[in-house]
């Protein structure tokens, strides 16, 4: 458990709003066979503020010890879903600006209407936060029965969450909810983004509202954002058809013909340095497994042609290619879709994008 | 002790407490907080009554919340008597923010931020940065943030309520400090687009901050000070390592 003497940096309270989500006394007991298929109200909810307090661990770094640093358990996985595509229903209304305005004037100058803002951010953080735990917790069950069924899920919630951030995009809305630049708010938690979030953050998160707030004053500030340049995975994305919710990563995994291995490659969301490689993982099926059988093996994709090779030290088979090669072959062709081993055309099975 | 009052104008409520702004606080000055019958009205309209997560019950109880709800014209003394001991109780410690805001918002003068006991937030205005005896401050409204409002258990609201504050009012890169009440002179700070004015945190290491009132919660410490005891509670799934490494492009193999 987390001591008070702790001393990691945690500022947001993450690791305490965790375990008090874990802790709900909706999730304790497990649910049942029963529940899980039909989660009540209680339960989908408390499994979505689970998910969400999980999500906003992974993007704002929260020190996670390791009997926290886990996943949603897959009896959470369906209710999670639910509570998500509910709470994002729910909050159609803060992305009214004639309501959000109407409340506003209601409160007149009683200082909860700059609460009023930050509440319409913070839900649109948890919705981001859930979708990615839960999205995680999906494709590393990817052997599960529920696997489509459960992406077709996060599909329409991403959509969702894209209608939603169209709502909220509108300039009426945007006059509001700039109003929090006025705070530090927005700096803060951007600052606490690690890894692929602190490279790509969310729109609400990347300074489009402090340039907002900036432009309706009159004033020109610096830009906060270092780039605007597409990221690999949003051109992977652009180039593929696959879609570009929330640009956390992209994966690809091939099956061989016999169904007995697979290949697997994550595709990064920044830019990426000069000595970086993309790694191709082969292992078998249904154990996960090095695919040794395949070491000394011709790999061709993405217009490379690499060997397969054992790498004793992370104990993984696998085959690295230039991502600078990757990138010219996704402009010229828009497709990485074709990969060929041991000159075996392996089948795309899945790409998933988040 | 609070004591009910009536001016010609509107009903005002006042209650005595330890003045925040004395740099002795608590031992310092005593002051007298006013609640207002317009104020206690916006928090019923605009939080009590209305079905939504703010955890009212906690304060009034089942009934008492019930009561506000079903009857618009009901008396507010019940909730004005509420948060006036909460008040009390959070200034004896005392445990206040106090900011300076920007313009446009100067012309409202500083605000008091007082997270209270039940989680909820107090926003009080007051006329004077310099402790007075006389009624010098008076709530303004109290709401229970999104963040409290979605605590397992009520005596964690209080937490998520300071951590709220903190995030929202203090700029964690000028400085991974709590800024302190002291006697220096306070200047406008540029914070994102606007300047603000410093926030001070009356005393606090009695917040639940580390004794060195760095950015660190101490974990479940609860408004009295009370280490809680982590509540029993599931377990996550273990983390599926289908790949090995989670680190898909790196430089060395």
């Amino acid at each position: 458990m987390i001591s008070s003497t702790d001393t990691r940096p945690d500022p947001l309270g993450l690791i305490d709003q965790l375990i008090d989500a874990l802790a709900h006394p909706a999730l304790n007991p497990p649910a049942s066979s029963r529940d899980v298929a039909s989660p009540s109200a209680d339960t989908a909810k408390a499994a979505f503020r689970l998910a969400a307090a999980l999500g906003a661990c992974r993007m704002f770094g929260a020190p996670l010890r390791a009997e926290l640093d886990g996943e949603l358990p897959d009896d959470l996985i369906d209710a999670a879903l639910e509570g998500l595509a509910h709470a994002i229903d729910a909050a159609r209304d803060d992305a009214d600006p004639e309501l959000v305005g109407q409340r506003w004037d209601e409160l007149g100058e009683f200082p909860d209407r700059e609460a009023l803002i930050a509440d319409i951010i913070q839900r649109r953080i948890q919705f981001q936060a859930a979708y990615i735990a839960i999205h995680d917790a999906v494709v590393n069950q990817w052997d599960s029965a529920d696997l489509e069924s459960r992406l077709d899920r996060l599909n329409t919630i991403a959509d969702k969450m894209d209608e939603d951030d169209a709502r909220l995009q509108q300039p009426e809305m945007m006059e509001w909810l700039a109003t929090i630049a006025e705070r530090p708010y927005l700096s803060n938690l951007r600052g606490l983004l690690v890894g692929e979030f602190a490279e790509t953050p969310p729109w609400f998160l990347d300074g489009t509202l402090e340039r907002y707030a900036a432009e309706l004053l009159g004033e020109s500030v610096a830009e906060v954002t270092p780039s605007v340049e597409p990221t690999f995975t949003q051109r992977l994305a652009a180039a593929t058809g696959t879609g570009n919710h929330l640009t956390v990563k992209t994966k690809q995994v091939w099956v061989a013909p016999d169904g007995s291995r697979v290949a697997v490659v994550h595709l990064p969301t920044g830019d990426l340095n000069q000595d970086d490689r993309l790694r191709m993982i082969f292992e078998t099926l249904p154990d996960y497994q090095p695919a040794t059988t395949l070491v000394g093996r011709q790999v061709v994709w993405a217009g490379q042609t690499v060997l397969i090779e054992q790498r004793p030290q992370s104990n993984l088979v696998a085959a690295d290619f230039d991502p600078q090669t990757v990138f010219n072959f996704i402009n010229q062709h828009g497709d990485l879709s074709a990969l060929t081993v041991g000159g075996e055309s392996w089948s795309l099975s899945q790409v998933v994008t988040s | 002790m609070s004591h009910g009052q009536t001016t010609t104008r509107e009903a005002e409520w006042f209650f005595e407490c330890s003045d925040p702004r004395h740099p002795d606080a608590p031992s310092g000055t005593q002051t007298r907080i006013v609640i207002r019958l317009s104020a206690a009205r916006h928090i019923l309209e605009k939080h009590v009554r209305p079905t939504n997560p703010e955890p009212w019950e906690d304060l009034l109880g089942e009934q008492g919340r019930q009561h506000y709800r079903q009857d618009p014209e009901a008396d507010p003394i019940d909730l004005v008597m509420a948060l006036g001991e909460q008040i009390q109780r959070c200034l004896a410690k005392p445990q206040a923010m106090l900011a300076w805001q920007s313009q446009p918002l100067a012309e409202r003068g500083p605000q008091w931020h007082l997270v209270l006991p039940c989680g909820a937030l107090a926003v009080l205005g007051c006329d004077s940065l310099q402790p007075q005896t006389e009624p010098s401050a008076w709530l303004k409204t109290c709401f229970f943030p999104q963040t409290a409002c979605e605590r397992t258990f009520p005596e964690h609201r209080w937490g998520a309520t300071a951590l709220d504050r903190l995030r929202y009012c203090f700029d964690f890169n000028s400085s991974d400090s709590l800024p302190r009440m002291a006697p220096t002179q306070d200047g406008p700070v540029r914070v994102g687009t606007r300047e603000l004015w410093r926030i001070r945190f009356v005393t606090p290491e009695t917040w639940w901050f580390d004794a060195d009132q760095r950015l660190r919660p101490r974990s479940r410490t609860t408004w009295d000070g009370r280490e809680g005891r982590p509540p029993a509670h599931r377990k996550l799934a273990p983390r599926r390592q289908i790949l090995p490494d989670s680190q898909p492009f790196l430089r060395d193999v």
